[in-house]
């Protein structure tokens, strides 16, 4: 049993309709339907690497923004931030090239190497902005965080 | 799968709620650097599951690509703003 689209929509692309009513989903058991989600979606294998790999990159994430909000000072702050959400990034990205990649095809592997290429990018230039943060807080004074005085 | 993307992009927006918290009540200035700076890194990911959404790939991924750059920039450029005045902290 699987979700699909109701006839009457307007085909805007090769994968993409646009329908008037989107509040008339339903479900069939019709076979036909079902080879179709599959033809679109692809393997079941390639589905469950993506979906850990994304809670993988989720889990980052999530420990970047609670880090940013506990952490007691502002330097000790830059470690969550910096790192954390490159390495969740890092997954994410390449979850989601991986599941472009359902029907192989150039322009499919195109967006792929793209998607890669923005993950390379934020490799370079996120710890880079970090570094200008850490020298902007250096250079005017702020010193750090010792055990025992209060939280900043 | 169009359902757990949807779960996915509602999470990572709660996410940069929390962040948010620190970009607005963050004690020295630079702490609201860090909250912008991560903001717009989870941003950049959002946008490409956003594309995922709509089955609209190509288009996605060329505004996250200009984004992820933009806000690297963007930071770079504030904390060298920041770093020629004094009394950055203690306001």
């Amino acid at each position: 049993m699987i979700l699909a689209r109701p006839e009457g929509g307007i085909r805007v692309s090769r994968t993409c309709w646009y329908v008037v009513e989107p509040s008339l989903y339903y479900w069939v058991t019709d076979n036909a339907v079902q080879n179709l989600y599959l033809k679109r979606y692809g393997s079941i294998q390639m589905d469950i690497i993506v979906v850990f790999l994304i809670i993988c990159g989720l889990i980052f994430f999530t420990g970047g923004a609670v880090g940013i909000l506990r952490f007691p000072d502002f330097y000790s702050r830059l470690h969550p931030a910096g790192k954390l959400d490159t390495g969740g990034g890092f997954l994410i990205m390449v979850a989601l090239a991986l599941f472009n990649l359902h029907h192989f095809s150039l322009s499919t592997l195109l967006t792929g190497f793209k998607i890669v290429l923005i993950v390379v990018f934020v490799f370079l230039s996120s710890p880079t902005a970090i570094h200008g943060i850490v020298d902007a807080g250096v250079r005017a004074g702020l010193g750090p965080w010792t055990r025992g005085e209060k939280r900043r | 799968m169009d359902t757990f993307f949807l779960y996915c992009g509602l999470y990572l927006s709660l996410l940069m709620v929390l962040s948010l918290y620190r970009a607005i009540f963050g004690p020295t200035v630079l702490d609201r650097l860090i909250g912008v700076n991560a903001i717009g890194s989870k941003t950049a990911v959002l946008l490409v599951l956003i594309g995922l959404i709509y089955h609209r790939v190509d288009m996605f991924v060329d505004i996250a690509l200009a984004y992820a750059m933009l806000n690297f920039i963007a930071v770079l450029a504030a904390s060298r703003y920041f770093q020629k005045r004094k009394g950055l902290f203690g306001e």
